[in-house]
């Protein structure tokens, strides 16, 4: 469960708290929370305590939130002065992070969390069960937030740095 | 077909994620309505596109690859916070314990000086036909004190007494003038921890002066010698020493309400409605500084000085150069506002760990002794 779940619960933190080192912590985290327990839906368990790990971390990340930015873009930069060539790719993958991070503020809490258990390889019946909503309305929830994700990339992204294929 | 009949976006986007299970109804009636609706069909590959786009969206924001640690590491971390934790716990449930011992040793402490605060004022009342007589012989007092203050450097050490006698036994102060005493504070305040005998002027009008000058301390103690506070009263008058009516002018003496207000000849501002520590009075008559203690909450007090606003210039530098050094290093030990206000011909200093406008506030509030306590 471990090694099939690791990874896509730590993509699940990073799109929460934009982070990749403590992404990979909370995911530790979660895990040692969970080892306590004996859950009939494993998966669906740490995804839950690792979605209230982000939470508590965002409510704190909160008041030092303009610290932490100013943090990130610290480790870039002392990232790109020490990794020479890794530098620039590593600026890039923030810089596209930052991009969908800045649009995915755009959607509204439930969409968010919809979406991004969509992209954590969730069915809509788990998702349903996790979110508290009726699983008759997650396609609706979806079809929206796909959509405003779309809509949210589109406006943050420069249109000189649009690649072609981004037309929808 | 008319639009309502048209499948929705929530319909489509289940059936493009394939969660209209074969057979169920639901993807039967999406593949039918499909095969004949363009516009449908049209809408599909729409919300399609989007699907394919959002995911590559989220894709796009990384972590690129992510190190699995081994499983062990977890195991580690969950041994190590357990560890942490148990070592933790008890820490945290000994200082809530700790915490609620003081409130309510604070609480207790505060609660029998608002009680002797009464008994002092139905005492004080009943005092009232001496008190013409008293003003006469203080004024005497204060003419036959010397001066000023190095005598109480110079004058030898007293031996140590203990200034909390039972009621009816009499009093070693008889005999010892100035008793130098540790009393345990939690304020080391210079002035403070002395026990003082009456000044001479005082002894035939005002019984059992004697009183150990206490910074606020939780402490049992502290707490006998508050409640011991009025049956001291209608002991016996001591008979101090001479030098007693010196030192009396140079120290910090704790006193009652009613005592102070008498030595200060006015009113003792307080602020209505709070805990009173205590007051205690540097100097008499004119150049007298009063200095009350008052509680705000728990752990927050408010220190008020008082004097006379219209002093004779002589008295009022005299009182400066003895009671402010002191009052000053009273008051250094405690960071807070400070503010001064003018009220019944006083000034009054406040000082207390508050902003300013609510400093000023409870100021402005600053009224008497309330007579019926």
């Amino acid at each position: 469960m471990y090694r099939e779940t690791y990874a896509d619960l730590v993509r699940f933190l990073h799109r929460k708290v934009w982070d990749a080192d403590q992404a990979q912590d909370l995911a530790q985290e979660t895990f040692v929370r969970a080892l306590d327990h004996d859950p009939e839906n494993p998966r669906a368990f740490v995804f839950t305590i690792a979605a209230n790990l982000a939470r508590d971390e965002a409510r704190a990340a909160i008041r030092k939130k303009k610290h932490l930015t100013l943090m990130a873009g610290g480790a870039a930069e002392a990232a790109g002065a020490s990794a020479g060539g890794g530098a620039a790719e590593a600026a890039e993958e923030q810089d596209r992070a930052d991009v969908v991070r800045r649009a995915l503020e755009q959607l509204s809490e439930r969409d968010r969390e919809v979406l991004l258990l969509w992209d954590a390889g969730f069915d809509y019946g788990e998702i349903a069960r996790q979110t508290g909503l009726s699983p008759g309305a997650i396609g609706t929830t979806l079809a929206r937030a796909r959509r405003k994700l779309v809509e949210a990339y589109q406006a943050v992204v420069p249109e000189a740095e649009r690649p072609q294929k981004k037309q929808v | 077909m008319s639009d309502v009949q048209h499948l929705d976006d929530g319909r489509l986007h289940a059936y493009l994620d394939g969660h209209l299970r074969d057979g169920t109804v639901g993807r039967d009636y999406v593949e039918r309505h499909l095969a004949q609706c363009a516009a449908c069909r049209a809408r599909l590959e729409e919300e399609r596109h989007v699907r394919d786009r959002a995911r590559a969206i989220l894709g796009a924001a990384g972590p690129v690859k992510v190190a699995m640690p081994p499983f062990e590491a977890v195991l580690e971390r969950a041994e190590r916070e357990r560890t942490s934790r148990s070592g933790i716990r008890p820490m945290v449930a000994l200082a809530w314990a700790a915490s609620l011992a003081l409130a309510l040793t604070v609480g207790w402490y505060a609660r029998s000086l608002v009680l002797t605060g009464g008994e002092t004022a139905t005492v004080a009342t009943g005092e009232k036909g001496n008190q013409a007589a008293a003003e006469d012989l203080r004024a005497t007092g204060i003419q036959a004190a010397p001066p000023a203050g190095r005598q109480v450097a110079q004058g030898p050490p007293a031996p140590p007494a203990s200034p909390r006698e039972e009621p009816g036994q009499p009093t070693p102060a008889d005999t010892g003038a100035v008793t130098p005493i540790s009393v345990p504070a939690v304020e080391d305040r210079p002035a403070a921890n002395v026990a003082v005998s009456e000044a001479k002027a005082e002894r035939d009008t005002q019984p059992a002066p004697v009183r150990v000058a206490e910074a606020p301390a939780p402490s049992a103690a502290a707490e006998g010698a508050m409640r011991r506070a009025a049956p001291e009263r209608a002991m016996p008058p001591v008979a101090p020493q001479a030098a007693a009516a010196d030192l009396a002018e140079q120290a910090w003496l704790t006193v009652t309400q009613a005592e102070a207000e008498r030595r200060l000849g006015g009113p003792v501002a307080i602020i209505p409605g709070l805990p009173s520590l205590g007051t205690s009075i540097f100097g008499t008559g004119d150049g007298a500084v009063v200095r009350t203690l008052q509680v705000l909450g728990p752990g927050l007090t408010i220190e008020l000085l008082q004097r006379r606003t219209a002093a004779p210039e002589r008295e009022r530098v005299a009182a400066a150069q003895a009671a402010m050094p002191q009052a000053a290093r009273a008051l250094q030990e405690e960071p807070g506002q400070s503010l001064t206000v003018q009220w019944e011909g006083f000034s009054v200093t406040g000082r207390a760990l508050v902003p300013a406008d609510s400093l000023r506030r409870l100021l402005q509030s600053l009224g008497a002794r309330d007579p019926l306590r």
